[in-house]
Parts: structure tokens; C-alpha cells; sequence
């Protein structure tokens, strides 16, 4: 939500949020990555105080656009990598799958937080400025209801009814402490995203309300669903519209290609798709379809697709966590408790409206992990 | 284990974790290993309080956000602490497999890598 703010004294606030998120420490390196269109030198500014006052070494590297999926790093961007410890995404998202993200991530340990709060105004507003303690407090809750039981079931009044398990190990997302994963981690800031790899029997329908164009997909929002029927975990049957879409990038990729590989939902109520990323809002649920290595999941594919759902109910063991598109993490007594320390807890906790309009038409918005 | 595995991937790693980059995964957060090798007994490694220790048999916790289950069969890990493959490789390769949560279980995987390194570092000596 993108309130009225005060912008030179919110905006500091909220960089300053991002290095609380991180846990900077004044012996890691720090690299602010931007470029054209990514590079407004007011949030650049920010981030510099905000890294100045920790102690942190900092320094700014503008590079020329690349097709982050397609196109090998500038050179001197992949060697600047080699000499950071977190690197800050102030640019287009980069593609983590890529080779020397990997190798940055798994084998040396680097830290690359991709700021979601990519404007001015969303990086000073509430979602931007979101207590760390309070979004962690709201993620860590997730995890444990989501891990105190097995069995998953995701509903919609569109018509998603498709039911899965879960494994403790493989529950995450962006919305615990950082730290839990440091060193060699990637994040957005402020995240706010909780997920699991879902474990057999995957059976169900999911009614796909909107999807990513990845992969060569026609359009976005659909005006009428996408039905995909699963059967042990993978799609069986497409009916709706775009069907003859995933029918053909079915032929062309094979079966692992509909793995379900990722069930991933928003816990940050003040997220929106305006500057920040709608689908952190507890309004979207997405699943990620096909290579479930980087999940936690046993199938490798070549191909990642992410299709959305709008108010989604998900359920672990009966117990809704998501109602409607409602986090019931957030009516906890104790996580009032911990948002009363930064204010009005309705201010904080109150969730803001967000559409698969939002998500689509946010700053890089197409992106899901 | 019959062919010394244990012992080898114990060796490796504690001199991994001497290096540089080992102490930075030993210094980051707490996590329990279960290390399953197709084939063999499971294989716990426990980071905690910038401590390592491996040890046969599964780990005792699994606690959410601080464990992760790593699958890989004798022959690549073998390469990888013999310096013929990273651990991304491997990774990417289908070898190595991190049953965890998004983005985690980077300790174990950098300190392959240590091992990876050190290994390499020796051939050039011999050469």
C-alpha cells in the first residue's frame, strides 16, 4: 500500500529496513548493482546512507541492460561479484538459475537481495518500511502451522481444488531471518513469501486465473481459466483457454515439464504491485510448474512456469491458513502483539487489495520465483 | 562404511572448513546435514556455533528452516573431493541433490567446494 509519506525521512527508514533485513554486518562488502530505467539516484542514495551508518564497504556498479535469461553478464559484472559478500539487486531481476548466480550463491557464499521495493514511494511506504521483527514474526508463524500438519489442500471459487503433502525440510520462502540461510542465499526485500515443495500424492485441478509469458505463453490474465488436471504430480488433462498453448509446450518439453514444484503464497499485507511485488500480498498464491531442484524437489526440468490464483483457501490438515486470500496468521494475538510495538496493529496488519492486475502491472511484475 | 567413505568426506571437509572459505560457512547459521549416498549409511554433518561435526547416521533433529537432506551417490562425491567436479556442476549436472527449503543449504555446498578446491590445488602440486 503506497501511502502518504515523508520522503527523504521514510525513504532513509526504509533503506535502513532493508540492511536490518539482511543483518549487514560492517565486515561484508556490499554491491549496489543498477541500470537504465533500474537507477533512480534518490533510492541509491538511501541505500548508501543506510549502508554508511552499519560500517559496510560499499560500492556502485551501473551496467548496460542484458536479456537476463538469454544473454551472458557483463563481463565486469560477473567479476565484481567475485569480490562482494551481498550484492544488491537495485536492477531487473537476475535470473538465479543462470551458472554464475549458482556458483556466487552455492559456492561462495554470496548474499543477493533483490529489492522488490524498487520506487521511491514503495520503498518509504509501509510495505518498504515493514518491520523486520514483524515480518519474520508473521513468516516463522506460517512455517510452523504449515509444518505442523501433512496434508494440503488448495481451493478457489474459481475452481482450484487440488490437494498435495508437505515435508518440513522443504518449507521456506522470503519470511523468516535472513540469517537462517547465511551465507550463500537469495532473497527479495522485503519478501514476505512463504513455500513448500509439495510432496505425493499431488492430485486435483488447479484453475489457472493467470500465468507468466516465460514461455512463450499468449497472454497473462486469462479471461477464462486454464483447468490443468493433475495426477501423481504431473498434468494429465488442459481444458480452457490457452489449453492448446500447454498441450504444445507440453509435446515440445515433456511430461516433467507440468511437475508441480513449488506451492508459494504472499504473507505481507501491505504488498501491492505498485513499485513492490503483488504476489508477497496473502491475496495471490502462485505454483511454480516444472524444475523442482532449486525447491527442494526430486524432478529436473528444462522448462519453469508460473501460474497464479486469486483468494485462495489453503488448508493443512483442515485448518485454513489462507481464507479467501486471508493470512489467519495475521488475527494472532501474539503477532498483534509484536505489530503493536511499531504502532497501530491494524495499521500494519490490515491487508491491502491486490489483483493479478497488481502483480502483473508492478515494476518487473511478471517475475515469480 | 566398508570402503572408508566416511572417513574420506570426514577428512575432506575438516580441512575444508580450515580454509577461508569453510570458516565462512561455519560461521554462518546453525544446520543439520543428513548426507544420504546411495548405497550407504546416512551421514549427519552439524554446523553449530561455528563447529562441524560428522558423524554417522541420521541426524536427531529436523528441525524446519535448519535442516537439509542431501542426496548424492558415491561416485560424484567422490569427484567432487577428488576435484573433477564442482559442486554446482554436480548440482546442475542431476548429481547432487539439496531436499530443502528455496535457497537454502549453501553451507554444505560451499564447503564442497573448499574441498573441490583444495584438491585441485594439490594436483598442481604434483604437476
Amino acid at each position: 500500500m503506497i501511502a502518504d509519506v515523508d520522503l527523504q525521512a521514510d525513504l532513509l527508514e526504509g533503506a535502513r529496513n532493508l540492511t536490518r533485513y539482511i543483518s549487514l554486518r560492517p565486515d561484508q562488502h556490499v554491491l549496489i548493482h543498477t541500470e537504465p530505467g533500474y537507477d533512480d539516484p534518490r533510492i541509491v542514495a538511501a541505500l548508501q546512507a543506510a549502508i554508511a551508518e552499519i560500517g559496510s564497504p560499499c560500492s556502485v556498479l551501473h551496467t548496460p541492460a542484458w536479456d537476463k535469461q538469454k544473454d551472458p553478464p557483463p563481463p565486469v559484472f560477473e567479476a565484481a561479484l567475485e569480490g562482494v559478500d551481498v550484492l544488491i539487486g537495485q536492477g531487473e531481476y537476475l535470473h538465479t538459475k543462470n551458472h554464475y548466480i549458482q556458483v556466487g550463491l552455492f559456492e561462495r557464499g554470496l548474499i543477493y537481495i533483490n529489492n522488490e521495493a524498487k520506487t521511491v514511494e514503495a520503498l518509504s511506504s509501509r510495505y518498504g518500511r515493514f518491520p523486520a521483527e514483524l515480518l519474520f514474526a508473521i513468516g516463522t508463524r506460517t512455517i510452523e502451522r504449515l509444518t505442523a500438519g501433512k496434508h494440503i489442500r488448495v481451493t478457489t471459487a474459481a475452481g482450484t481444488d487440488v490437494g498435495m503433502t508437505v515435508s518440513g525440510n522443504t518449507a521456506g520462502g522470503y519470511c523468516y531471518p535472513f540469517i537462517f540461510d547465511s551465507p550463500g542465499y537469495k532473497k527479495g526485500f522485503p519478501g514476505g513469501v512463504a513455500c513448500f515443495h509439495p510432496e505425493d500424492p499431488v492430485e486435483g485441478v488447479i484453475s489457472v486465473q493467470a500465468l507468466t509469458r516465460g514461455n512463450n505463453a499468449p497472454k497473462t490474465i486469462l479471461d477464462r481459466p486454464l483447468f490443468l488436471t493433475y495426477r501423481d504430480h504431473r498434468v494429465v488433462k488442459a481444458e480452457g483457454e490457452c489449453a492448446e498453448w500447454w498441450n504444445d509446450f507440453i509435446a515440445r518439453n515433456g511430461p516433467d515439464s507440468s511437475w508441480l514444484a513449488e506451492c508459494m503464497w504472499g504473507i505481507h499485507p501491505q504488498a501491492s504491485g505498485r513499485g513492490g511485488r503483488g504476489a508477497s500480498n496473502p491475496h495471490l498464491l502462485h505454483f511454480g510448474i516444472g524444475n523442482s531442484i532449486p525447491y527442494g524437489g526430486p524432478v529436473w526440468a528444462k522448462t519453469w512456469q508460473v501460474v497464479f490464483v486469486q483468494d485462495a483457501t489453503l488448508t493443512v490438515d483442515g485448518e485454513p491458513l489462507l481464507d479467501n486470500g486471508h493470512l489467519t496468521v495475521l488475527d494472532e494475538p501474539d503477532i498483534r502483539a509484536v505489530a503493536a510495538r511499531y504502532g497501530d496493529p491494524d495499521e500494519w496488519l490490515r491487508q491491502a487489495p491486490a489483483t493479478l492486475e497488481d502483480q502483473f502491472g508492478g515494476i518487473g511484475g511478471e517475475r515469480a520465483d | 562404511m566398508a570402503n572408508g567413505l566416511i572417513e574420506d568426506l570426514r577428512a575432506a571437509l575438516e580441512e575444508a572448513a580450515r580454509t577461508p572459505r569453510g570458516q565462512k560457512a561455519l560461521h554462518g547459521h546453525d544446520e543439520d546435514f543428513d548426507l544420504e549416498i546411495a548405497g550407504h549409511d546416512t551421514v549427519h554433518v552439524a554446523i553449530a556455533g561455528g563447529q562441524m561435526e560428522v558423524s554417522e547416521g541420521p541426524s536427531p533433529r529436523r528441525q524446519p528452516l535448519h535442516y537439509t537432506l542431501v542426496q548424492v551417490d558415491e561416485p560424484t562425491l567422490r569427484t567432487i573431493l577428488a576435484g573433477r567436479i564442482s559442486p554446482v556442476e554436480a548440482m546442475e549436472a542431476g548429481r547432487l541433490f539439496l531436499r530443502t527449503r528455496l535457497y537454502g543449504g549453501a553451507l554444505i555446498t560451499i564447503l564442497l567446494r573448499a574441498a573441490y578446491d583444495l584438491a585441485r590445488s594439490r594436483k598442481l602440486e604434483v604437476a
